[in-house]
Order: structure tokens, then C-alpha cells, then sequence
């Protein structure tokens, strides 16, 4: 399977795509090693067309001209995580919910440290969006990006202040 | 035959088991080449040289086509003097940019004065102008196999100048660098070249032995390509290797961002590899006995496995005491975790942490890691021996005194030392006999004279490691 990397400057700092032919694979803030960093974004290959369309969907979204992404993902997790990671698409923008809140919408309650673990291993920060996930004491939780950019972003859908 | 025309009917029939190991003059060009060149000048227009120093003393330039620089270097290169024969290796490894010649000379214990005298005869050369020359070429093969624009070769050749790199290039090779130019350029961010290497080769022996080896999530394989990420002064890149038989080359994709350290990082691939050994003279002298012979020929062009970096092969070596080699894997693996700093990169999603330094490995807190006290210990005297300058881990220095100086830390043995000075110095005649597995191969073969493959024995380790460590696996696994 062709897997294209591509680098992008976003205000909070390079972020990192990579995608295949069938969509966005990953999106992360550090350089995935192993697959080959595309030199442009010109061409009819399948991969440059799903990099194109994410950076241009987040670079509207920097802007704050978009609320919802269009790109198709290329994901794949055991069960429990894609339950997880489905419910994460469904927080709104703007929106923030906790641990607890998660657990409870995919029914397995007790299982708040488990939805932590896989909200971590969310393959694709901001488009499934982790960063709207927060502890239920109100305080921030933890982001694989790092706080700062975890509150920028939100910060960024003017939910916290 | 005369010596002569066994050198001429090996430049005709472009034999690439000969590269590197002799080079052609061409009298009426000025030019002299490889005898994989494609050029095939008469007869009586040529003469032969053992090495490219040689030819270049003789003032010949290198050949635009076959690009004599990029041939293997000559493993056994007979300097008159062992002092020159160790000068030039370290050349060839040296890391910095800048030369300094004083403190070269002080690595070998003379004067400046004396150790370039000693080169004007030997060489034709001073050690600087070779290292300057040696820059030169890395910028040739730059040039004429990537991308990258010429800006960046000079600054990889270790120029500063654009200027400056221009008339020394075209000084040297009599035309000038956007003259070679092949392909447009591109500012990838993933260069690749081409290391040939003398036939045969057993690429996968090496694959095998570090695949199996693989250093935390630093190294990983897919098919027959090796990746790895590399630290060079500081950065993090990546590199990924893999085998192109019917050219006798390695295919060497670098990602890295800094384009100074390509030097480095293509002398370091050469020694991963062992590209430089020279197949047949080893052949020769393993095959005087029936049994390695038949070994040969299962797994022609053995090659000595070692390492990216001499210091991983200490640990591994110390942490794989008397454990099994996965057991020794995942003790590297958790010392990683502990001491190692984050490289930046990610693999699967997680960051991938790189290889600790010994500096690293004595400020950490060892308690988690699930071994013995007395390995910690070692681990850490090891380091400190390192730090302080009592050790060094430098392939040019003189094994026995080596093997003496590391035997003196506490929990270090006899096969611990010898394969230390087979991996991690390169010694071509280390030989770890008590190791289990080559204890065992030295059993099934009791009429094998293994000390009459000196200097080659650490090539014998290699091979006898390559049949049988499988072999004592599947028989363990039955009990």
C-alpha cells in the first residue's frame, strides 16, 4: 500500500499527515519514520489528493472557518478504541466532555481509564477530535501534543478560557 | 600470464568481484578508472595500480564515468607503514569537518611534521589534502546520483563557500560541478545513493543477524529492507538500506536534516554492512578446509555483522550475559525506555526514544531494569571507563590492548572482550569460542584447524553463527 507523509505549518507548530490512497491515516505533531515525506502536493496519486484536501480543511479550520471535516480516514484499532474514537467525532465543536462522559456513551461505565488509553492512541488529532476530551474535575487531562497545544486549541473553538 | 594481463582481462570482462582492488591508467587520457568502467582503452595505453593513491600519485585523475571514488575501499590496503595504514582508515572515518592536523598527528603519538612527511612518501598526499580530496568525492557522488542542490553538496563536502567549492571541484575533476549535474534539482527530503560493494555478498546474512538484533524500536525490517533511525551531533534522521544485486550495490535512502553529516552516516553504512571486505581473499583461506568450504558455499560473501554505533554493541553484549539473544533484546529495549532521550520521531503512534549515551546510562536510576546487580554495575563502570577516556570504543586502536583495558572492568569475561573486539572494533580475528553457539559448530567440526584462519577467524564466527544459530534454536525448543 502506498503511504504518503506530508509536513504542514500550522499555527501551533508542524503537524504531520499521513495518508493512503483510501484516506487519512494519521495526524500527528511529530514525523512518523518509515514512510516517505511527499516533496509537493502536485499530482494524481491517490495519497497526495487525501494530504492536499486535509491540509486544506485544516487550514480552514485555523482560521476558524470550519467546524467539520470532510476528508475520509483510513483508521483501523481494536473494537473498543474505534467505539471510542467514533464516539469523539460525535463531540461538537466547541463543545468539551469528560473521561466519564465517553465511558458512559459506549455503556461500559467502569471503563473511564480504558477510554483514556485510547483517546491517547487517537491516530488523528484535531479531525477526531481528542483534544475536546478533559477530566471531570474540569482540569485539562493530558494531550499527546502536549498541554499547550491542547489548550490552544480549544481555546481556538472559544471553549476555554 | 603475466600479473599484467591478469589485471587487463579482468578490466575486459568488467569483473565486479575486482573493484576497488586495482585500478587502470589510462596513459593517453590522463584518467584512471575502475575495471568495472565501461571504457576499454588498448592495451598497451594502460598500466595498473594496487590502489587509488597510487594512481593519483602517479598523476592520473579520476575517471567522469566510472567515478573511481565510489568503488570499495581496499580492506587490506598495504601502507609501507602501519602508522600511514591507520592514519588513512581514520581519515576515512573521521567525523568533523574541520581538519585539524595537529591534532590529528597527536592520535598517533608524532608531530605533525612527521606523520605528513611520512604521507608525501608513502601517499604523494598530506593527510589533509586527502581528507579534502575524500570530501571532494562524497560532493561528486552527490552530485551525479541526487538531487540535492549543489549549495548543499558543498555544505555536506564541508565547504562554507560556494566559490570555494566550485574551483576546488573543478580543480580536481576538470569540470565544474553543474557540468555532472544529471538530474534536476529537487529539494527531497530523501536522498539516495549507491555503495558498491565486491561480489559475492550475503545481504541477508546480514539482514538475519540484525533483524534478529534489532536494537529497540531503532531498527525495523519490511521484506528485505532495513530501516533505522540514526543520531548524528545531535539530529535525528532515518535510514533505510537495502540490496541491488545485479549492480554489486547497496541502495542507501538517507533522511536527515542536517546534509553535514552525510559523511558520516555513509561511513558508518559502509562498516554496518562490512562493505569493504574483500570476499575472495577471505574465500581463500577458509576454503583450505573441506568443512568451511561447504559452508561457504551455502552462504557465499559472508559478512561481519556489527553495529550502527560500537557503543550499543557493548551494552547489548553485557545485558545478553548468559541470557537467551530475545531475552537480551528486551533488556535493551527497557534500558532504552529508562535512559534513552525522545528522537522525535514516531513509530505506530508512539515516540520512538533513541540509544542511550554512556553519560545517559550513569546519571540513570537502573533499579527497574530486570537484571542482575553486577550487570548494572558493569554497565556503569563501562560508561564511566568511556566518559573519562580509560576506554575507547575506536575500530583503528590496537585490540590486545583493548581486550586487556576491558577485562579489567569487573563482570567482563573472556567472551564478553572477544566479542566486543569482534563487533563492536571490527577485529577480523576475534574469535568467541566459548560463545554457546559457536562452541557448539567447533563440536561438529572436529577436524576443522580453526586457528589456521587467522587473520579471517571473526569471519569463521560470523559463518559458523549464520548455520547454526537457528539450528541450536529448533533443537531447544524440542526439549
Amino acid at each position: 500500500m502506498n503511504q504518503l507523509q506530508w509536513k504542514m505549518n500550522s499555527p501551533l507548530g508542524d503537524l504531520y499527515l499521513v495518508a493512503s490512497e483510501k484516506g487519512l491515516q494519521s495526524l500527528y505533531w511529530k514525523k512518523t519514520a518509515g514512510i516517505p515525506l511527499a516533496s509537493s502536493l502536485t499530482g494524481k496519486d491517490g495519497a497526495i489528493k487525501i494530504l492536499k484536501q486535509t491540509e486544506t480543511e485544516l487550514a480552514e479550520y485555523f482560521k476558524g472557518q470550519r467546524q467539520d471535516f470532510d476528508v475520509p480516514l483510513d483508521v483501523t484499532g481494536t473494537d473498543f478504541q474505534e467505539s471510542v474514537w467514533k464516539q469523539l467525532k460525535k463531540i461538537p465543536y466547541g463543545k468539551t466532555v469528560s473521561y466519564t462522559d465517553i465511558a458512559r456513551r459506549i455503556k461500559k461505565e467502569k471503563a473511564v481509564r480504558a477510554v483514556g488509553t485510547a483517546n491517547g492512541k487517537n491516530p488523528i488529532c484535531i479531525i477526531v477530535p481528542c483534544h475536546r476530551v478533559i477530566a471531570a474535575s474540569g482540569s485539562l487531562g493530558g494531550y499527546s501534543g502536549g498541554l499547550e497545544r491542547k489548550e490552544a486549541l480549544l481555546r481556538l473553538e472559544s471553549t476555554y478560557f | 600470464m603475466k600479473k599484467d594481463d591478469i589485471f587487463y582481462n579482468a578490466m575486459l570482462a568488467r569483473d565486479p568481484r575486482f573493484d576497488g582492488k586495482f585500478f587502470i591508467g589510462v596513459k593517453t587520457t590522463g584518467i584512471y578508472c575502475r575495471p568495472i568502467c565501461p571504457a576499454k582503452p588498448k592495451r598497451e595505453n594502460v598500466e595498473f595500480f594496487s590502489n587509488h593513491l597510487a594512481a593519483e600519485k602517479a598523476g592520473y585523475r579520476p575517471c567522469l564515468r566510472c567515478r573511481p571514488e565510489s568503488a570499495p575501499q581496499s580492506p587490506a590496503w598495504i601502507g609501507k607503514s602501519a602508522l600511514v595504514r591507520r592514519a588513512i582508515k581514520m581519515i576515512d572515518k573521521i567525523e568533523t569537518l574541520e581538519f585539524n592536523e595537529d591534532q590529528f598527528a597527536e592520535l598517533f603519538g608524532v608531530s605533525a611534521r612527521h606523520l605528513r612527511r611520512l604521507f608525501i612518501e608513502e601517499v604523494g598526499k598530506t593527510p589533509k589534502q586527502l581528507s579534502f580530496e575524500n570530501r571532494l568525492n562524497l560532493s561528486r557522488q552527490l552530485i551525479s546520483e541526487t538531487a540535492l542542490p549543489i549549495t548543499e553538496v558543498a555544505f555536506a563536502a564541508g565547504f562554507n563557500s560556494i566559490r570555494r567549492f566550485n574551483d576546488a571541484f573543478k580543480e580536481r575533476f576538470k569540470k565544474s560541478p553543474s557540468e555532472i549535474r544529471r538530474k534536476p534539482v529537487k529539494n527531497e527530503s530523501t536522498l539516495s545513493i549507491r555503495l558498491a560493494y565486491r561480489p559475492p555478498f550475503d545481504f541477508n546474512g546480514l539482514l538475519h543477524f540484525y533483524r534478529s538484533h534489532a536494537v529497540g524500536q531503532l531498527e525495523w525490517f519490511e521484506g528485505g529492507v532495513m530501516h533505522r533511525i540514526v543520531e548524528v551531533n545531535g539530529k535525528v534522521g532515518q535510514i533505510t538500506l537495502s540490496d541491488l544485486p545485479d549492480e554489486s550495490c547497496v541502495k542507501l535512502e538517507i533522511d536527515f536534516p542536517d546534509t553535514t553529516a552525510l559523511h558520516t552516516i555513509i561511513s558508518r553504512v559502509r562498516s554496518l554492512l562490512d562493505l569493504d571486505s574483500d570476499p575472495v581473499i577471505i574465500a581463500n583461506v577458509l576454503e583450505t578446509d573441506k568443512d568451511m568450504k561447504a559452508l561457504l558455499k551455502k552462504h557465499p560473501g559472508i559478512r561481519l555483522p556489527s553495529s550502527w554505533d560500537p557503543f550499543e554493541v557493548v551494552v547489548a553484549a553485557i545485558l545478553g550475559q548468559v541470557v537467551s539473544v530475545e531475552r537480551g533484546r528486551a533488556l535493551v529495549n527497557d534500558l532504552i525506555e529508562l535512559a534513552g532521550s525522545d528522537s522525535g520521531l514516531l513509530r505506530d503512534g508512539k515516540s520512538v526514544r533513541l540509544f542511550p549515551t554512556p553519560a545517559q546510562v550513569i546519571k540513570t536510576d537502573l533499579k527497574s531494569l530486570k537484571t542482575t546487580t553486577r550487570r548494572k554495575e558493569t554497565l556503569v563502570a563501562l560508561s564511566r571507563a568511556l566518559i573519562n577516556g580509560e576506554l575507547s570504543l575506536e575500530p583503528t586502536q590496537d585490540v590486545d590492548s583493548f581486550v586487556e583495558k576491558i577485562l579489567s572492568i569487573p563482570g567482563i569475561g573472556p567472551w564478553t572482550a572477544s566479542y566486543m573486539a569482534l563487533k563492536a572494533l571490527r577485529h577480523t580475528d576475534a574469535f568467541p569460542a566459548t560463545d554457546l553457539i559457536i562452541a557448539r559448530a567447533i563440536a561438529e567440526h572436529p577436524k576443522t584447524k580453526f586457528e589456521s584462519f587467522s587473520p579471517w577467524r571473526g569471519y569463521v564466527a560470523a559463518l559458523l553463527w549464520r548455520e547454526y544459530s537457528h539450528v541450536l534454536k529448533k533443537t531447544r525448543r524440542k526439549k
